[in-house]
């Protein structure tokens, strides 16, 4: 009954006028973004915030989160057509996708991208109406110990997840959780780091930081390159339904890509990158031909594009449930819900039904409109595509610019953005990650409290952890995912020496 | 030995580590027997002198087994001349766009960034101009964002 009565104002907030344009506005954004290579959801969800302060705190996050998924969407788009994959998450659908189009497939793979991302989506929408308020309860009884060995497992995770040099990530999330005490302290009001800056008293600003890290440097790394022309090679898209020999074959990857993107998606740091990754590993594995993966496999596009929604969708649960954002991205988005004075966690659903089931409404909504707006689309996406970068970066550093100025009117927050920039683009150079750079000065604050507040009630022990089993549990776990590289490659080393 | 990136990066992050650390003592890590303000820096910055550590002595130790395989090479000549050219636009934009006001400052970053590549004048001005324009209407009329309007007032 309940439940019902949830989808019932899910929906009849998500039609409202006001918030089904929205949705679409979001869903557009999403899908430009998606397209356009350099442009990530974070830079963007930043870059819009601005526009949301005169919309109320259910509308801007129905926009906000449509771009979110929208990009996932956007994004299958060009891996197929030209093999660009505007986002990380379509890096694999590029693999077998470009493939098809070049055999004169592209309808089939971009349609079964189309219905594999929706069905993904929706899929991991009900799981989170069904999930979401159980979870919400469970996280009510957290105290200080669980929370703070929760967030010391999602930094795991992300510095697990995010690639390359495992120390590098720990770097980066350490100097993360670094400038994230940069502020008033939320104990003892003691001012930390500052240097006298009023401005600064507020901690350093996730958008600023997220724009400069993710935004400037992608730009900056396209101006190496002469301006360069992207070669769309052309294709009959006039046939995107695919045949019922092309279900056939996609039923089962989509079926597996909802339920493992879900799963994988949950993770802290996964978002709809690593499903589709798995996704395609899993398809290439069970497949009675693996070896036509890489050639125009349809099995190799619907698995990953299926799992990159569901588990960017998943993605949402652990935000909403527990206050922890899971991506950059989603980071950003739970700014924005705390400039409207909103506190992602355990309470939202309490306090704030309008928004959540709104929330889970427009989502249901905002993935049907991206079907139906995609594959009208395709052709005007291509064609932005060959807007010339001399002509796009400019305007996107504009936009960058006002963004951070305005969410203070402030140019201490500009300056952050540019010395990030500065910082981001080398660190690109140096090989550091910086997912878990943004992620740990999002949680940092948090992680502080809660810290602290633990060691304020045991006295001082770090006994606290160990003795509560949730907190043992995730405490355990981060602690063996942080040893087992190190135990991986002794024994590696040994099983190499025994065979030399 | 500082041309090698990870040798550099990480006494670069050290350092940052030892920064926070002496912070950290400076704003107290125990506050009579729970910890104090100073505790988070002050065991973040260690564990991020002991990760830069790591990471510098196994390269050291790796020495010669080739070049530092993470990361991108880094560009040289002209297109770090345009990187810099940007990275320079981006901190003269962010110190005058108060004193100069949001018109002024912008005409003048678009005209810095379309010039890196060589184009004709005219094709400039009017591109700056109208992306000048085109901000000032869409954030400032239509969305009314405060953009800052400088000692000129506009």
């Amino acid at each position: 009954m309940d439940f019902l009565a949830h989808l019932q104002m899910a929906f009849t907030i998500a039609f409202e006028p006001m918030n089904l344009l929205m949705c679409f506005i979001g869903v557009l954004c999403g899908t430009l973004v998606g397209v356009l290579p350099g442009l990530g959801p974070s830079t963007t969800i930043a870059l819009l915030l601005p526009v949301t302060f005169s919309l109320t705190a259910v509308q801007s996050f129905i926009m906000l989160a449509g771009i979110f998924y929208g990009a996932l969407y956007g994004g299958s788009t060009t891996s197929i057509l030209v093999n660009i994959p505007g986002e990380a998450s379509s890096v694999m659908t590029a693999v077998d996708g470009y493939q098809m189009a070049k055999k004169g497939r592209a309808g089939p793979a971009l349609g079964i991208s189309a219905f594999g991302s929706f069905i993904g989506g929706t899929f991991a929408i009900i799981l989170i109406m069904l999930l979401a308020p159980p979870l919400a309860r469970m996280a009510l009884k957290f105290a200080y110990a669980e929370k703070a060995a929760l967030i010391f497992f999602g930094f795991t995770m992300v510095t697990y997840l995010s690639g390359g040099s495992l120390i590098k990530s720990l770097m980066m999330a350490a100097a993360g959780v670094l400038l994230s005490c940069v502020g008033t302290d939320l104990i003892t009001a003691t001012q930390r780091f500052t240097f006298g800056l009023l401005e600064l008293a507020d901690g350093i600003g996730i958008v600023p930081v997220v724009m400069g890290l993710f935004g400037i440097p992608e730009i900056l790394s396209n101006l190496e390159k002469p301006s360069r022309e992207v070669q769309v090679f052309e294709t009959k898209t006039n046939q995107l339904l695919p045949s019922r020999q092309d279900w056939k074959e996609s039923s089962g990857p989509i079926a597996r890509g909802s339920i493992l993107g879900f799963l994988v998606g949950l993770f802290p740091g996964a978002g709809g990158v690593l499903p589709s990754f798995f996704s395609y590993a899993l398809e290439r594995r069970l497949s009675k031909h693996p070896e036509r993966f890489g050639t125009g496999e349809i099995a190799g596009v619907a698995g990953p594009e299926t799992a990159n929604n569901a588990g960017g969708q998943a993605a949402f649960i652990p935000l909403l449930t527990l206050g922890l954002p899971c991506t950059p991205a989603l980071a950003v988005l739970m700014g924005a819900l705390m400039i409207h004075g909103l506190t992602p966690g355990p309470l939202l659903m309490r306090e704030n039904p309008q928004l959540f089931w709104g929330a889970i409404g427009s989502m249901y909504v905002g993935n049907a409109m991206l079907v139906l707006l995609n594959l009208p689309l395709i052709g005007l996406w291509v064609k932005i595509l060959r807007i010339p970068y001399y002509l796009l970066s400019p305007l996107i550093l504009v936009i960058c610019l006002i963004g951070a100025y305005s969410l203070n009117n402030s140019t201490v927050e500009l300056m952050i953005m540019v010395v990030c920039g500065m910082v981001g683009y080398l660190m690109n150079k140096y090989g550091y990650p910086a997912a878990p750079l943004v992620l740990a000065l999002v949680l940092g604050p948090m992680f502080e409290e809660s810290l602290r507040q633990s060691l304020i009630m045991s006295k001082g022990s770090l006994g606290i952890f160990f003795t509560r089993p949730i907190s043992a549990v995730m405490v355990v776990i981060s602690l063996a995912l942080l040893v087992s590289p190190i135990i991986f490659r002794k024994q590696r080393r040994l099983q190499g020496g025994e065979s030399a | 030995m500082f041309r090698d990136r990870d040798v550099s990066s990480s006494m670069f992050w050290a350092l940052v580590g030892i920064l926070f650390c002496v912070g950290g003592i400076h704003y107290g890590i125990r506050r009579s027997g729970i910890p104090g303000p100073g505790f988070l820096p002050f065991v973040t910055g260690l564990i991020l002198v002991a990760l830069s550590l790591i990471l510098l002595i196994s390269r050291l130790l790796k020495k010669g087994a080739g070049a530092d395989s993470m990361g991108e090479p880094m560009p040289g000549g002209a297109a770090l001349l345009r990187i810099l050219k940007v990275l320079g636009a981006l901190f003269l934009y962010a110190l005058m766009v108060e004193p100069l006001g949001f018109l002024l400052t912008t005409f003048f970053f678009m005209i810095v960034v379309l010039r890196l590549e060589p184009r004709s004048w005219t094709f400039i001005f009017s591109g700056a101009l109208g992306a000048t324009l085109f901000f000032f209407i869409l954030f400032k009329v239509l969305l009314r964002v405060p953009l800052p309007s400088g000692l000129l007032g506009y």
